[in-house]
């Protein structure tokens, strides 16, 4: 399964980048090339390392993972610990719910993200700096504080151990910094081709829709698979709001690896669960790769 | 937290022979508190009910049970639904921040279990908070109550004699060791008294000294379970009340003995484990660069276990009771284990107290005993009979010690007080004198708090 | 027909409407801000104020005293020392974490700008890789290749000539250990860093660092005078998150050390969690929490008024 994920990160990579690469090669002093790419692959290894160590632990036997003189490749591979895993009717369970609160999580607060990234950006109105402001003060809420209100916020209105509830409870992370990185975002588009596409008689529900909307896209890709890893690894507050097993996240299942007073931790199997956990991620990350690096700074840097 | 918050518990014992002095005192008011107390939340004999038509109940597990006994759980869920008409839906949950769940789930009033299990050194601070529902009035309708192990008993009983949480299950920590390198360094028999348990270990350490990586007997610089076991061992004890103020008790002579004796072990004879705590013990032995460890009875199991250890040790392992200062005396050894109880604000109060009832009955618990110390001394000779290890656990359960009973004792946990003295001590960054007098300092402080 | 109807339409929605759509466009934004947000935020801020008596019994019980002690709750944490030897462990930890994500993080984006396409497409998808992967998971593999005894860090270091590192321990002296959790830290960050940055690099446009050099500037001058100041404020953001992310660092430093932190481990994010969820001091959790937002609204003070001058200029 992991096997193929490095091809195709390699072929949507290369799909996507010819266009740049040939603009920024263009000029360049060729004979440092070398010297460079060799000091990116040397870097490629060190950060690449831990996830490597991560893949062929969950190929370890339990008395491979950790020894003396580390296995450096698992001298008795074995698909226990996937095999377990993809087996397990909790795990496809919990990556389904998982998917549903991320999924949904991201797209409410990429919609009114934009709407409200939209009003800062293109009006000026009474109150706008204290959005602003409140949008900026609620990413800094240390999450950990906030199970106890939380939760009873979500008990008050009957949404604890819902999805629905912990969606609601995600927004309060995923959507600040929706609106945040937008609205420098649609600051950059410039005004006159609303103007021009006012004067053409379009409504401005259809200038919203025809003209910023696909001048925005990178901007919303990016902070969608942003809000994406936030939510899809978030675990205290999950572990809180969602009391049931059929409930809960990938993030709490990974639990069940870890050592308990009755038994030991099942290192290779976490690894496994792990590699699994992450692979949506990975994928999403191959499929929007060129539009995450544009998007995620395409605003940011002219604002 | 895992393994800590959990755990462990309490005491006990079995045979309820000897009771450590601080839940002498609860012991006393038990019995008037389950036979006269009528009030409690539930009152009189309708507490249990059996009514459950169309009903669901929610049971709040460890995963413990799913990975080492779910046929026990389902076997009292079937019995359960038969009896009642009533569903039983167990949610299975994990130790990691469990108290932070449990804390934001009774300050609200929806999703509230009917049955939750509670490691036994957290009962008393949910006690306390008035969590649970009060069984007293039913006590005597819970089969094997007057047997029940002590220390769990003493555990889920609230300081003026309520019973708030049934005993489940118990565990007890002996030494764990292998047979193959002692009998290679010449030890062919079971050392009786310390003194003969540091000569043996010299031994074996003689023996294996060209491994720079060897530990005679590996012991985690936090593990405080063992490192208090020879504190109670030398007659000392963590903390002690008196009139209504907890003082730290490290600092005694006798603590000071049990923690010299801690440190020898931590210090000479066990290699690369001073800053960790005990959690990783199994897989660190299964490595085969240790021949002893002091871990609970299931732990051996942990050790072989093809997913968490190497099962090519499975026939070199072999445990005994952790030796005392004199022959036929043990080092009391820390007794783990968790506790049932039905919270207060669940709807379905009396079905969860029935489910409770048939899930620590004889029959559940025989079927128990086969993984874990029961929760009744009439039923040990079963859990002893299982295998050898059992045997030691058995023994080493018979004397047992128990931490401060007293709703902030798991601030003192989790603040890792005991933990970060003894890392002190094991990595000689201070003396035990020292350690001892700064940790007594933030017990009494912790314990004495007014929240 | 619909093009006779459509000017005064048109008219009509662009008059009208333009007083209210602010408000109606920002009205979903301020509803889940407030309920999500400003809802829990007032609680915490409540639960500051407030004591618990009994433990956690007004925790569980709506009939439970929870008395006003005013700003006591902060007294009490602001004149115990530990808060000041914390908050102090993590503004140094917040710094250090901080600058080196940002220049390793604008290291790497100025490599792939450099290298060939293949070295930056592997790269980037171990960038990639490295980000998806959680923090707890992360961490526990660090954990075990800088593990005392079994540890692939020891085993290789202790190869090179000369150098003794068998068994050594990372994690008996805390800066070691906060070292190690600061490798976690920025290889966690810099993924995000590095790709953000390098897709503003290819951004800086060509003729004003043309321009540069035909000046006679050398790549640093020409970094320094060009690149630098176009992404300033991209820096400025990502500055920003990695305060916010590096000030309350949770999970690296916690299953570091396998739930057990050593009081020199304790950082407020620590702290917090041990005084509030970890001791039920509910109150107290809260108090710190606050504490660690104003501390992040003094750091961010800079950045506010720049938000607002952007926000101005607009």
């Amino acid at each position: 399964m992991t096997v193929t994920v490095e091809p195709r990160v390699k072929a949507a990579a290369s799909t996507d980048s010819p266009p740049t690469v040939r603009r920024r090669t263009r000029g360049r002093r060729r004979y440092a090339t070398g010297g460079w790419n060799a000091l990116a692959m040397v870097l490629a290894a060190v950060i690449g390392f831990p996830i490597y160590w991560m893949l062929i632990t969950a190929f370890k036997r339990s008395s491979d993972i950790t020894t003396l003189t580390p296995q450096f490749w698992p001298k008795h591979p074995t698909w226990r610990g996937f095999s377990e895993v993809i087996h397990d009717p909790i795990f496809l369970q919990d990556m389904r719910n998982s998917a549903v609160i991320t999924v949904a999580a991201v797209l409410i607060s990429i919609i009114i993200g934009f709407f409200g990234a939209m009003a800062i950006a293109r009006f000026r109105f009474l109150g706008r700096k204290v959005f602003i402001f409140a949008v900026l003060i609620v990413q800094m809420i240390p999450l950990l504080a906030l199970t106890i209100p939380m939760s009873l916020l979500l008990d008050s209105v009957h949404l604890k151990n819902s999805l629905p509830g912990i969606i609601l409870a995600y927004l309060m992370f995923t959507m600040p910094y929706t609106v945040w990185t937008l609205r420098t975002f649609i600051a950059n588009v410039p005004r006159e081709l609303d103007e021009a596409a006012l004067v053409d008689g379009c409504s401005r529900w259809q200038t919203f829709y025809k003209i910023i909307l696909p001048l925005v896209a990178p901007g919303l890709i990016a902070t969608g698979v942003y809000g994406w890893i936030l939510a899809w690894n978030e675990f205290a507050l999950a572990n809180t709001l969602l009391l049931t097993n059929d409930k809960q996240t990938l993030m709490i299942y990974l639990l069940i690896f870890q050592s308990s007073p009755v038994h030991g931790a099942d290192w290779s199997g976490l690894m496994a669960a792990s590699t699994l956990t992450a692979l949506p991620v990975v994928v999403l990350f191959v499929l929007f790769q060129s539009r995450i690096s544009v998007g995620l700074t395409a605003g940011a840097v002219k604002g | 937290m895992r393994r800590s918050l959990v755990a462990v518990g309490v005491l006990a014992t079995a045979v309820a022979m000897t009771v450590s002095a601080c839940s002498s005192s609860k012991s006393k008011n038990k019995d008037t508190g389950g036979a006269s107390k009528p009030g409690g939340s539930g009152g009189g004999n309708s507490l249990l009910s059996t009514n459950g038509a169309g009903k669901t109940i929610n049971v709040w597990l460890q995963s413990d049970a799913q990975k080492g006994w779910p046929d026990v759980v389902s076997q009292a869920t079937q019995r359960f639904e038969q009896l009642t008409g009533a569903k039983v839906n167990v949610q299975w949950q994990q130790w990691a921040n469990y108290t932070g769940k449990l804390d934001s789930t009774f300050a609200g009033s929806s999703g509230i279990p009917d049955v939750v299990e509670l490691g036994n050194t957290q009962t008393a601070s949910y006690i306390a908070g008035g969590a649970f529902a009060d069984l007293s009035s039913a006590k005597s309708e819970f089969e094997n109550s007057a047997t029940w192990l002590k220390g769990l008993a003493d555990s889920g009983t609230s300081p003026d004699g309520k019973l708030q949480a049934i005993p489940y299950y118990a565990g007890s920590r002996v030494v764990i060791y292998r047979k193959d390198l002692w009998t290679k360094a010449g030890v062919t028999s079971v050392p009786t008294t310390l003194d003969e348990l540091f000569s043996d270990l010299d031994k074996v350490k003689a023996a294996n000294k060209k491994d720079p990586n060897f530990s005679p007997f590996y012991m985690a610089g936090k593990n405080w379970y063992a490192a208090m076991s020879f504190v109670y061992g030398a007659g000392g004890s963590i903390a002690t009340q008196d009139g209504g103020q907890w003082k730290g008790g490290l600092s005694s002579p006798e603590a000071q003995q049990g923690l010299q004796q801690w440190q020898r072990l931590a210090t000479d004879y066990s290699v690369g484990g001073a800053t960790k705590d005990e959690a990783d013990q199994d897989a660190i032995m299964s490595q085969g660069h240790v021949a002893a460890i002091v871990g609970n009875g299931w732990e051996l199991g942990s050790v072989i276990d093809p997913k968490t250890g190497n099962p090519a040790l499975k026939s070199k392992l072999a445990t005994f009771p952790l030796p005392g200062t004199a022959a036929g005396k043990y080092t009391p050894s820390f007794l783990g284990g968790s506790d049932l109880a039905v919270p207060d604000k669940s709807s379905n109060k009396g079905l969860g107290a029935e489910w409770i009832k048939i899930f620590t009955d004889t029959t559940s618990q025989t079927a128990l005993a086969k993984f874990a110390i029961p929760n009744t001394t009439s039923l040990l000779n079963v859990y002893e009979a299982q295998a050898q290890a059992n045997k030691s656990t058995g023994e080493a359960a018979k004397d047992t010690w128990f931490v401060p009973n007293t709703p902030n004792w798991a601030n003192v946990e989790s603040n890792n007080i005991l933990q970060n003295a003894l890392e002190s001590i094991a990595t000689k960054k201070s003396s035990v004198t020292d350690a001892a007098k700064s940790a007594d300092d933030q017990i009494a402080k912790t314990l004495n708090a007014s929240s | 027909m619909t093009t006779l109807d459509r000017p005064p339409a048109r008219r009509r929605r662009r008059r009208r409407p333009v007083a209210g759509l602010p408000f109606l466009l920002i009205l979903p934004c301020v509803a889940v801000l407030i309920a999500v947000a400003g809802w829990p935020l007032y609680k915490i801020i409540m639960l500051s104020l407030q004591k618990q008596e009994s433990g956690k019994y007004a925790l569980f019980h709506s009939r439970g005293t929870t008395p006003f002690v005013g700003l006591k709750n902060f007294g009490d944490v602001l004149t115990d020392s530990t808060f000041w030897t914390i908050l102090e462990r993590t503004v140094i930890f917040t710094a250090v974490n901080v600058v080196l994500s940002l220049l390793i993080g604008m290291g790497i984006a100025l490599l792939l700008n450099r290298v060939s396409q293949w070295a930056r497409i592997i790269l980037v998808a171990v960038l990639l890789f490295a980000w998806a992967i959680p923090s707890t998971v992360s961490t526990q593999v660090f954990y075990w290749l800088f593990s005392n005894q079994y540890g692939v860090v020891n085993y290789v270091l202790d190869a090179l000539p000369g150098v003794h590192m068998r068994g050594h321990d990372w994690f008996a002296d805390p800066h070691q250990g906060l070292a190690v959790v600061t490798a976690v830290v920025v290889w966690g960050a810099i993924p995000l860093l590095a790709i953000s940055l390098h897709a503003g690099i290819t951004q800086v446009p060509r003729d004003t660092l043309e321009a540069a050099r035909v000046d006679g500037a050398g790549p640093w001058q020409a970094f320094r005078s060009v690149t630098l100041p176009f992404l300033r404020p991209l820096i400025v953001i990502l500055t920003t998150l990695s305060v916010i992310w590096d000030f309350g660092v949770f999970n690296q430093i916690w299953f570091v050390r396998n739930g057990h932190p050593e009081p020199g481990y304790q950082t407020l994010g620590i702290y917090m969690y041990s005084q509030g969820v970890g001791s039920s001091h509910y109150n107290l959790g809260a108090t710190v929490g606050v504490l660690m937002m104003i501390c992040l609204l003094f750091v961010m003070i800079f950045y506010i008024r720049q938000l607002f001058r952007i926000g101005d200029a607009e």
